[in-house]
């Protein structure tokens, strides 16, 4: 038990992490493909189609887990900014910046994936209601946080970032709700915390394989945006140094 | 925990309660207008504006769709189980328009109360089945008694 | 189970073609962006830093011991 912030503070040093990580990233690599490869597949090959979508309704083996990361992302990253902001742990202000730029990627392919779905099902690609309006704001907020993590230099930068993330998180719950506080085009949600789940088996169970490999993915992702943090930011360590040198050398 | 770092937890807190607050009375003081669509009852009511372009979101009455005799124009009825309001389109219709499902139609709303809409969005529930499922259903259906759609 | 009868009805996706692998072939070209650009960065951060570092001391110069 007295052990574990030793632990912690091992892993909070970006060298440590860049070492450990670096060791978990093919394992966490083969998984990741692995698992959403299959979930794909099976989505898009030999799950049935819906009795009313056609074939159309595969674009929700992409969109649905890509939606679920995008808003889970931003916890996460709001998170490691609440951490960098309490315990100046610089890992965590890195960790801020990797979760903002995949975070961003996946909102846009959320977007994009639901355009796409929404021209065949409801006849347009794009509507203002609550739903994805919400979810544009998603969008926006990683954006800036990206934007304030450049826009100055060092601590301040991290500390600007943080807050801005920290704001934003009342945006999350906002959209998990939307469809049902407020009138939208977009469909409630079909799989529930509580409650029936309302998709038939054999179209939910490649949909849950996707989620799974998404999260997977995400993971890799955060891993290979964090290392290149670390790099950037600790460049002029010795440590570096020795990597860079040792590499080729 | 150290006071300074209880000191910064709190500012957190306190940041995150506080954007939560405001937002909430924004969303609060705009809740109607967050809303894509109105229901048949509150158009009925009187609600929506007159003349001004809105949307009304419903199901279709079954039995309710007609093909105009010219060109591509098509009546049909939304409800909400309370109220229904006619709608006239001129226009292509979406795959998944279908009566007994849910509709959204756009446009403005003329002296005898009918909609004029510019555009009609269907809009499908969170249900998923496959075609042969759906099927299975819609026979057992038909062989009990007349149910709801 | 596999649900379609041949490829090219695979590819039709019932009509919606392109709006299924349009989404697809979009989201991965995002994905691989989004592991390729991580790596590309370190790879240039460690070539700078090599760059910059002082030339090594190489073991495997003859001038060290036999």
């Amino acid at each position: 038990m007295a052990s574990w912030p030793q632990w912690l503070h091992r892993l909070g040093s970006p060298r440590e992490f860049y070492r450990l990580s670096g060791r978990a990233l093919p394992w966490l690599a083969v998984a990741a493909a692995g698992v959403s490869m299959v979930g794909l597949v099976w989505g898009l090959a030999f799950a049935p189609p819906d009795a009313r979508q056609g074939h159309s309704f595969r674009i929700a083996y992409l969109h649905v887990p890509v939606s679920f990361l995008a808003l889970a992302g931003y916890y996460l990253m709001a998170l490691a900014g609440a951490v960098g902001l309490v315990w100046r742990v610089k890992l965590a202000h890195m960790t801020l910046r990797a979760a903002a730029r995949v975070g961003a990627a996946f909102t846009f392919v959320a977007l994009l994936t639901g355009a796409l779905w929404g021209k065949p099902t409801w006849g347009t690609y794009w509507v203002w209601d609550a739903r994805i309006t919400s979810m544009l704001i998603l969008f926006f907020l990683y954006l800036g946080v990206i934007a304030l993590g450049q826009a100055y230099r060092g601590e301040r930068a991290d500390r600007a970032a943080a807050v801005l993330a920290l704001v934003g998180t009342v945006n999350v719950p906002i959209i998990y709700k939307s469809v049902d506080w407020w009138y939208t085009l977009h469909q409630p949600a079909t799989i529930k915390l509580t409650g029936t789940t309302t998709m038939h088996p054999a179209m939910l169970h490649p949909l849950l394989v996707c989620i799974a490999g998404f999260y997977l993915f995400y993971a890799l992702l955060l891993v290979l945006h964090v290392r290149a943090e670390i790099l950037a930011g600790e460049r002029r360590t010795r440590w570096v140094r020795e990597l860079a040198l040792g590499e080729r050398g | 925990m150290h006071p300074v770092r209880r000191q910064r937890l709190l500012a957190v807190v306190l940041l995150v309660a506080g954007a939560t607050v405001a937002v909430g009375l924004l969303a609060y003081a705009l809740r109607q207008n967050l809303n894509l669509f109105y229901a048949p009852a509150q158009v009925v009511a009187g609600e929506a504006p007159a003349g001004a372009r809105i949307r009304v979101g419903g199901l279709v009455v079954p039995g309710s769709v007609e093909r105009g005799g010219e060109g591509l124009e098509v009546r049909f009825a939304l409800t909400d189980g309370a109220a229904s309001v006619p709608v006239v389109y001129r226009g292509i219709l979406p795959d998944l328009f279908a009566e007994g499902e849910a509709a959204v139609a756009a446009g403005a709303l003329a002296e005898d109360g009918t909609l004029v809409a510019d555009q009609v969005l269907a809009k499908h529930d969170e249900n998923y089945t496959p075609p042969e499922v759906a099927e299975a259903l819609k026979r057992a259906q038909e062989m009990g008694e007349a149910g709801t759609p | 189970m596999y649900r379609f009868e041949s490829w090219g009805e695979f590819l039709a996706m019932g009509g919606h073609g392109w709006f299924v692998w349009g989404a697809y072939a979009a989201s991965m070209a995002v994905f691989a962006w989004l592991v390729a650009a991580p790596l590309l960065r370190s790879r240039a951060i460690l070539d700078q830093v090599r760059r910059a570092a002082p030339p090594p001391l190489s073991p495997t110069e003859p001038e060290g011991e036999a």
